[in-house]
């Protein structure tokens, strides 16, 4: 099977013969000669004359150059030759929802794939990760997948990428943020199986929801020149609305606007509560938003991080902290009364009054620049959980920044139902379904320069072959020119 | 006649009778056929002249004297040879045009010499010829005898074929300057040198006559686009375009025009001769001193 690294250089070439051939098309020619012993009288004018042939001359000549050209684009564009055995991966990126061992028996579509492969040896991955909150997590994850496993089978030749979701993901934002980073198409496998697991009895949305601007924040176990607070503060006071707070020694900083008296009753789901305290617990019958943001305390460290949630990415100095989802015994995430004994990766609850008592899974909703999630959300009944794992530096107004409110919107929006068709996630090109993986896949020498790989022994012997072939027909032709 | 001679029989059968009379007076010279500088009781009387003081005493007609009282001298005109050189160019530019459909600049100029060999050897004046080949020059030196014109077309055919850029300027100094030197040649070699030497002979009292070959092809080059290169220096060369020949056209008659205008300067005949024109007309119009067209129109 033949792969090319850069195709666009391999049309190079080719446009470049054709040019050669036309100009061969062309000669130019001197006129005939005249011993004329008056020529001192003659003006000085130009000695050649251009004229056109049906069929191009000096065919040697011409051949040569081709091969020439034609061998140099197929160097510099990485041509490779690779025999029957020649190794083929597919990452798959399956959502949480679906069962890694019975995944292929509901996705027809892979199994199809696999048998249009079965001469060669087949490399296969799966990842299990929360796509339906954001699918460019998929995308986001690769490259690490990819380095790993270009390490661990130096002979891949290709590399599919196979992204498995439920018909309906929540945004398609960081898919499209990072669609551009893999250099070629994206196989879509949807499946309504993925879209039987954990729902949101609202109805889907086509558009994200904004931020409301009269959104009650309350901090607890903050102090008062705490970033997440000045950051919550100004994310909540909307769009120029005044805002007055007071303070509480049980509730610590509250934020109310001024105009507008909030109930408990009518402001239960637009509340922010902001925890940046371990010992602050989340009450059993609370309605709202319940932020976990631990304050780790500790002094500015120079790290560069990036945080990708709603479409935005802030990059700063973060700290990163632990990475794995919370666990359903995790002391943080206790209940200070006894009416959340249920465990919260429970089963969805069918009784009549689920709205009240739905749980959900814990699922990603910001994530660090390699995929990794920065912060975790669930739904437990009336509250939406929240668990931010971003330390910033104290002192630091990167959470006031524009590129800070993305991630601030999807922490107080965590629990808001958004829907997006993944079908529209797939390329026209590559949605069709006869589209074979050869055409799908993408050339792991390409990858290789993007993960710093150096290439593979075996393919720079092509690329000196190739080249020591034009160098014999650019010899041979200055032979024939001479 | 011989076979080198019979090329040249109609030629040679149209210029019976002509002659070629010296532009001026010779000088001291064997008695011959052209009007001599030298006066003397010697010659043939011409006529009565009366006597001017510090004329010669031995002039006066005595017997005159006697019967009429009155002095006159007689005067009397001498009549001289007068050596003929005919100097020939045989550079590769005369080979022009060379495929043989149309007579060469070197066959018109055989032809010239030719005509004007036999012209002079009828008038009983020596002729000589010098060719400047690349080989060397050909001299045949002038003579009077039988069988000269013969010599002549032998000597010519001896050439072969043109080449080279031989100079013309020195074998031109080789010559006598009391004689008729005409110089048959297209004038693209030595013009510069040919023309001080000519002044010099001029000045020592030759006759010096240019004939200026040219070639149809010269004046009307075929039509095409074509590389002109000239003949001797290979690497002179310029496209001659199928139109717009006008500045090739100019350039060459104000050539024309000025050698013609550098010879007649320093006292020297020029004749302009096509290599289309008539042998016979040519050498009648260079006897005459007319161009080749007015002298067919009065012939």
């Amino acid at each position: 099977m033949i792969t090319v690294l850069l195709p666009w250089m391999l049309g190079a070439a080719l446009l470049g013969s054709v040019v050669v051939f036309v100009w061969h098309l062309l000669s130019v020619r001197q006129p005939p000669e005249l011993l004329l012993p008056t020529a001192r009288f003659v003006p000085g004018a130009d000695a050649r004359a251009m004229a056109r042939r049906p069929k191009p001359n000096d065919l040697l000549l011409l051949l040569l150059r081709a091969v020439a050209l034609l061998a140099i684009g197929a160097a510099l564009a990485g041509v490779r030759c690779a025999g029957g055995g020649a190794q083929y991966a597919r990452l798959v990126y399956a959502d949480a929802t679906f069962d890694t061992t019975t995944a292929q028996s509901h996705v027809p579509s892979l199994d199809s794939v696999s048998v249009t492969h079965a001469a060669g040896d087949t490399v296969g991955r799966w990842q299990r990760l929360d796509l339906r909150a954001e699918p460019g997590v998929a995308l986001a994850r690769v490259w690490s997948d990819v380095a790993s496993l270009l390490t661990a089978y130096p002979s891949i030749e290709r590399i599919e990428l196979a992204v498995v979701l439920p018909a309906t993901v929540e945004s398609r934002q960081g898919w499209d943020a990072w669609r551009a980073q893999w250099p070629g198409p994206v196989r879509v496998v949807t499946h309504e199986a993925g879209s039987a697991a954990p729902t949101h009895t609202a109805p889907p949305r086509t558009t994200p929801t904004r931020t409301t601007p009269t959104r009650s924040v309350l901090l607890r176990g903050a102090s008062s020149d705490d970033v997440v607070s000045s950051a919550l503060v100004v994310h909540g006071s909307g769009h120029g609305s005044e805002y007055e707070s007071e303070y509480g020694s049980e509730y610590g900083w509250r934020v109310l606007p001024r105009d507008e008296a909030v109930q408990q009753s009518e402001a239960a789901l637009s509340l922010v509560t902001v925890a940046r305290a371990d010992s602050v617990r989340m009450p059993g019958d609370y309605a709202g938003v319940w932020v976990q943001w631990v304050d780790g305390g500790g002094a500015v460290r120079d790290t560069i991080a990036a945080v990708s949630a709603g479409g935005r990415t802030v990059v700063g100095p973060f700290v990163r902290r632990d990475v794995a989802p919370p666990s359903p015994l995790s002391e943080r995430w206790q209940m200070s009364d006894a009416s959340s004994d249920a465990a919260p990766d429970a089963a969805p609850d069918a009784s009549p009054d689920a709205a009240a008592r739905r749980q959900t899974a814990w699922r990603s909703i910001a994530w660090w620049s390699d995929g990794k999630p920065a912060a975790f959300a669930r739904q437990e009944g009336r509250a939406c959980m929240v668990d931010v794992r971003v330390e910033a530096a104290a002192g630091s107004d990167l959470l006031l920044s524009p590129d800070a409110r993305g991630l601030l919107d999807a922490i107080v929006n965590a629990c808001t139902e958004r829907g997006v068709a993944s079908a529209s996630l797939q390329e026209p090109s590559a949605s069709d379904s006869s589209a074979s993986s050869v055409v799908m896949a993408v050339p792991a020498e390409r990858l290789r320069a993007r993960v710093s790989l150096p290439p593979r022994e075996a393919d720079m012997r092509w690329t000196w072959a190739l080249l020591a072939v034009a160098g014999v027909a650019l010899l041979l032709e200055w032979r024939l020119r001479a | 006649m011989t076979p080198e001679l019979s090329a040249y029989g109609p030629l040679l059968d149209a210029l019976r009778g002509v002659r070629w009379p010296a532009r001026r007076a010779v000088g001291a010279a064997p008695p011959g056929g052209h009007r001599s500088t030298q006066r003397g009781t010697a010659g043939e009387f011409t006529e009565y002249r009366g006597y001017r003081q510090g004329d010669d005493p031995r002039t006066l007609d005595w017997k005159l004297l006697a019967r009429s009282d009155r002095a006159f001298v007689k005067v009397s005109e001498d009549r001289a040879l007068l050596s003929t050189w005919l100097l020939l160019d045989a550079s590769a530019r005369m080979a022009f045009p060379a495929h043989g459909r149309t007579r060469s600049k070197w066959d018109m100029a055989c032809q010239l010499a030719m005509g004007l060999v036999a012209v002079a050897h009828a008038a009983a004046d020596p002729v000589g010829v010098l060719v400047g080949t690349a080989a060397g020059p050909i001299r045949l030196t002038p003579r009077t005898r039988r069988g000269t014109v013969a010599d002549v077309a032998r000597t010519l055919a001896s050439v072969g074929a043109c080449g080279g850029d031989p100079p013309l300027a020195p074998l031109l100094a080789t010559l006598p300057s009391r004689s008729r030197v005409v110089v048959v040649s297209d004038a693209l070699g030595d013009l510069d040198a040919l023309l001080r030497t000519a002044a010099s002979q001029v000045i020592g009292g030759a006759m010096v006559d240019f004939v200026h070959v040219v070639a149809r092809e010269e004046l009307e080059p075929p039509a095409g686009v074509f590389l002109a290169r000239d003949p001797v220096d290979r690497a002179r060369e310029a496209v001659l375009p199928a139109r717009g020949r006008s500045g090739y056209t100019q350039q060459f008659a104000a050539f024309r025009a000025d050698v013609a205008a550098r010879w007649r300067a320093i006292g020297a005949g020029y004749r302009e001769v096509c290599t289309d024109d008539d042998a016979a007309r040519a050498v009648r119009a260079v006897i005459a001193g007319l161009p080749a067209s007015v002298s067919a129109v009065s012939s």
